[in-house]
């Protein structure tokens, strides 16, 4: 097949059918799919975590699940709801296990460094000012979303950065369309309040 | 509409997620009422602002990593590579207890034995036809060398010497 061709079979074919390409062995598919989903698995792990390197971390494990469960997924669903569910049940253990380490860690005087998290973020702002200013507001919306409990902060997330539907949310969080309604409500309500403040 | 039904509505208004009669609603009601207009307004920035944050790119060789991942993943089996040491914590759950009981059985049954065998020794010693016989109090209520068996020895012990 010419470059070209490849190219357009690349990007015509939908992420359902290369998921049940993977799930028959076909690395090509693979590939295709990290390529085509990992900048929105990537910001939409860092988004939840506030921490770039533990993000590329769980987006990697993500697209690992993938490979090792294609079998399972079902063409009913959208693959970008599967694709998130895997995401942040990932994404829910690793605050588990994270809080896990934290009582184990009780009495280590041993605090993480959180200085570096942000830092390669925006290497392209024309002037250091403007850069200063940037880094400064996205540190702010990066706490302020922190600040939100879990469920709330995966729902806005999906709603704000992936334009995921009320509908579509509740699969990807196993639970009902007014419940998302709800945690959409109450994490836009911390938001404001957080937000304004600083 | 009253403004807290309102409130409660302008999330779901924002995420163009009400039906045509409620969201004609909120927009009659948003036409009227000067806070909820202001409030919508707020709520519109904060959701703006969100935006401001900075979008993060994958570093070069991702894919790379994530097969290299692949194939270590192969290489040592989940097992591996999820448990570490902890390779029993995979186990069915059913099988393990499967097991700890099995164990249970036999370490019981060899205290047991080991308790009442010197008797059972003497007991079978002194006449030969007794203790094959004794062999079939298995299938007594409380059978030799059972938890039950001990417990009904003690009470007589008790009894004996209270008397």
């Amino acid at each position: 097949m010419p470059d070209s061709a490849n190219r357009d079979w690349d990007n015509q074919t939908p992420s359902e059918e290369l998921v049940a390409r993977v799930a028959e062995g076909d690395e090509y598919a693979f590939q295709i799919l990290v390529n085509r989903h990992q900048t929105s698995v990537l910001n939409l792990i860092y988004r939840f975590m506030g921490d770039r390197l533990k993000s590329e971390d769980l987006a990697q494990e993500t697209f690992l699940q993938v490979w090792r469960s294609a079998k399972t997924y079902q063409r009913k669903s959208k693959f970008t709801t599967w694709l998130y569910r895997i995401c942040a049940n990932l994404c829910l253990n690793e605050i588990k296990s994270a809080r896990r380490k934290k009582w184990l860690q009780f009495f280590k005087n041993n605090p993480d460094s959180k200085q570096s998290e942000n830092e390669d973020l925006l290497d392209d702002s024309p002037n250091p000012e403007d850069l200063l200013l940037a880094r400064e507001r996205n540190q702010q919306i990066t706490n302020a979303l922190q600040s939100l409990p879990e469920n709330q902060r995966i729902a806005l997330i999906l709603k704000r950065y992936d334009n995921f539907s009320y509908e579509e949310i509740s699969r990807v969080l196993g639970c009902s369309i007014a419940a998302v309604e709800s945690l959409l409500v109450r994490a836009k309500r911390t938001l404001q309040k957080k937000l304004k403040k600083s | 509409m009253k403004c807290q039904t309102l409130e409660k509505k302008l999330s779901a208004y924002q995420d163009g997620e009400l039906s045509a009669l409620e969201k004609q609603q909120v927009d009659r009601h948003l036409a009227d009422c000067h806070s909820c207009r202001e409030q919508y307004v707020r709520l519109q920035q904060m959701w703006q602002a969100l935006g401001d944050q900075t979008e993060i790119g994958p570093t070069p060789g991702f894919y790379n990593r994530v097969a290299q991942k692949i194939g270590q993943g192969s290489e040592k089996g989940v097992l591996g590579s999820r448990w570490g040491n902890w390779g029993l914590r995979a186990l069915p759950s059913p099988v393990f207890a499967s097991v700890i009981l099995a164990i249970g059985i036999l370490c019981g049954t060899y205290i047991g034995n080991s308790l009442f065998h010197f008797e059972s020794f003497h007991s079978a010693a002194a006449s030969p036809e007794r203790g094959f016989l004794s062999y079939l109090r298995v299938f007594d209520p409380a059978p030799p060398g059972t938890l039950a068996d001990s417990y009904e020895r003690l009470l007589s012990y008790n009894e004996s010497h209270t008397k």
